[in-house]
């Protein structure tokens, strides 16, 4: 009786003409996205989150293609029970049942796979500094460093960062990411992917000219120097495009003084502040990392993994029975 | 450098003319002719692509101009292995469509370019040809389908298995498994998924669902009436997937 029913669910007519209706509702889907752009981002993961909030008639085909998946998936899932059965008590054509037996595991498999990371997975984006940023999941992450490389028309050949993650345990491990690269956590289930970085100006050196003393002088944390404190508020770009640095002078007996520094050795009468009768120039630039990343979970990883094994084992039956068929 | 891109123009000019010279011979029979020409065409096509890997310090299958002239040589290349078991209609009618990829290539302004960093892996230069070698495969078992037409229309009492049409469609849905495989691994190292809401891996799950339905075909008594049919609308398909998906949508694979 079972096996009657088994049968009858995995009617390969039936199979057919399902795999036919997922094709159009497939195609149909391609349409509706390329004819609503503003409905639809371009390139997104897949998210299936994303067509439930809220659910719009627009989203029709996704509905629907839910519905003929899910059929479609039945009758595959009969239909590859209905071979395992058959496998036993048949002696010739072994090869492409198992041929089949693998393929169809490998799609039940991948479509398992899309619902789970469809509902339950998610990604993010973030932009990583020296500063611990927290990514939910991995723990605090900072950017230690960043470096690109460059074609010889100057188009962009890689970015490659460095960066420590402290885990939500304490662990602190370190990560070098690149294009291609991602940094992997939780056997895979978690990624780091660099989109993008650079070193961007977050601070100055100062030289002090009377004796040569530099001084590291970064947003915020002033520095003690001739009997007073010297606080760099920030580094902005003016109108013009120089980089401008703007400092406060405190001293117990005066009045808070703003000053003004052009950051470019080029401009001689203004990348200099005079404070207590001495001058203090520019020398050069404090740079720190700026990493932009995609945070993404997928907690299917280890479906998709296992799929991706029986589709390669199938794939080699397949090979090997094709060459057959060739003599 | 100059000289290097004048190299590059004068090789796919004379692979295109060459093919066109053995799709000539092949009309009237010159096969001895015929395959020497094609054989003109590979050299040709090898000098193209070995100049631009050398500009590009890449694999060349990164623009417009290298893809179709890919898609071309595979497609060629596919005509050569099965010309015994196919008509030389139909292995002329295949080199046509590889005349038409290779002429297409002069449609576009050819600039060298660098790779962008994304597709700096190697799983994006296995990835593209394998997935051409599938369209070429499905494209002889197309044009296998058209000229079968005629037999349709004459024979009621049924359609004959047409083995070849499957055994095409076998080997191109081994290479399209493949490159499917191969670009999964490459979505997910460089933007975390290996499927996307893009209308290129959208329309290659179609294509590589199609096929694969359609390799049930020959067991579906009720259906084997539609193989003929089925198999000609897949290039259709093939041409969306290709084309279509690479000029007139907002893919991130648009040319």
């Amino acid at each position: 009786m079972i096996y009657r029913i088994i049968e009858i669910l995995g009617n390969r007519h039936a199979g057919f003409i399902l795999c036919l209706i997922v094709v159009i509702n497939l195609a149909a889907g391609s349409l509706v996205m390329n004819m609503n752009p503003e409905i639809y981002p371009p390139f997104f993961p897949f998210d299936l989150k994303f067509f439930f909030q809220p659910t719009i008639s627009v989203h029709w085909w996704l509905y629907l293609l839910l519905v003929t998946f899910s059929l479609f998936a039945i009758n595959m899932v009969a239909c590859f029970i209905e071979s395992l059965v058959r496998i036993r008590t048949t002696t010739t054509g072994r090869l492409r049942l198992f041929i089949g037996i693998f393929i169809h595991a490998a799609l039940i498999l991948t479509m398992a796979a899309h619902i789970h990371d469809g509902f339950y997975g998610n990604s993010g984006q973030a932009t990583l500094s020296p500063e611990p940023t927290r990514i939910t999941g991995i723990g605090y992450v900072n950017a230690l460093s960043v470096h690109s490389t460059h074609h010889p028309d100057g188009s962009l050949k890689d970015t490659e960062a460095t960066l420590k993650i402290v885990r939500s345990d304490g662990q602190s491990i370190g990560k070098r990411i690149a294009y291609n690269e991602p940094a992997t956590f939780d056997s895979g289930k978690r990624e780091i992917i660099i989109q993008g970085g650079d070193k961007r100006p977050a601070g100055v050196v100062l030289i002090r000219k009377s004796d040569g003393k530099t001084f590291d002088m970064m947003p915020y944390q002033p520095q003690q120097m001739n009997n007073g404190r010297l606080t760099l508020k920030g580094v902005y770009q003016s109108q013009m495009g120089v980089l401008i640095a703007q400092f406060v002078w405190e001293k117990i007996s005066e009045q808070p003084q703003l000053l003004t520094m052009a950051l470019h050795n080029g401009m001689v009468r203004h990348n200099k502040i005079n404070i207590a009768n001495e001058v203090l120039g520019y020398k050069k630039m404090l740079e720190v990392p700026v990493v932009a990343v995609m945070t993404r979970y997928n907690p299917a990883i280890p479906i998709i993994l296992l799929s991706l094994l029986v589709a390669t084992i199938g794939t080699a039956l397949q090979i090997h029975y094709a060459r057959t068929q060739s003599k | 450098m100059s000289e290097l891109e004048s190299i590059i123009g004068f090789s796919i000019t004379a692979a295109t003319a060459s093919l066109g010279v053995a799709i000539l011979l092949s009309m009237f029979n010159r096969r001895g002719e015929a395959t020497l020409s094609l054989v003109l065409f590979s050299c040709f096509s090898l000098v193209f692509f070995g100049i631009r890997a050398y500009l590009k310090d890449f694999f060349p299958f990164t623009d417009k101009v290298e893809s179709f002239m890919t898609l071309s040589v595979l497609i060629a290349l596919c005509g050569m292995i099965y010309r015994d078991k196919v008509s030389n209609k139909e292995f002329i009618t295949l080199l046509l469509l590889a005349l038409a990829a290779a002429l297409t290539t002069f449609v576009f302004t050819d600039h060298i370019r660098y790779p962008t960093a994304y597709l700096r892996t190697i799983w994006y230069p296995i990835h593209v040809p394998f997935s051409f070698a599938a369209y070429a495969y499905w494209f002889l078992a197309g044009i296998n389908a058209i000229f079968a037409i005629r037999t349709l229309r004459g024979n009621s009492g049924g359609i004959q298995d047409r083995p070849l049409i499957t055994q095409l469609n076998r080997n191109g849905f081994i290479f399209f498994t493949l490159a499917m495989l191969f670009g999964g691994i490459w979505g997910y190292l460089a933007w975390g998924a290996y499927f996307m809401w893009d209308p290129k891996i959208l329309w290659s799950v179609i294509l590589w669902l199609y096929y694969g339905n359609l390799l049930h075909i020959d067991n579906l008594p009720h259906f084997r009436k539609w193989k003929i049919p089925l198999y000609t609308i897949g290039m259709i398909l093939i041409m969306i997937t290709f084309v279509g998906t690479g000029f007139f949508t907002r893919s991130i694979h648009k040319f």
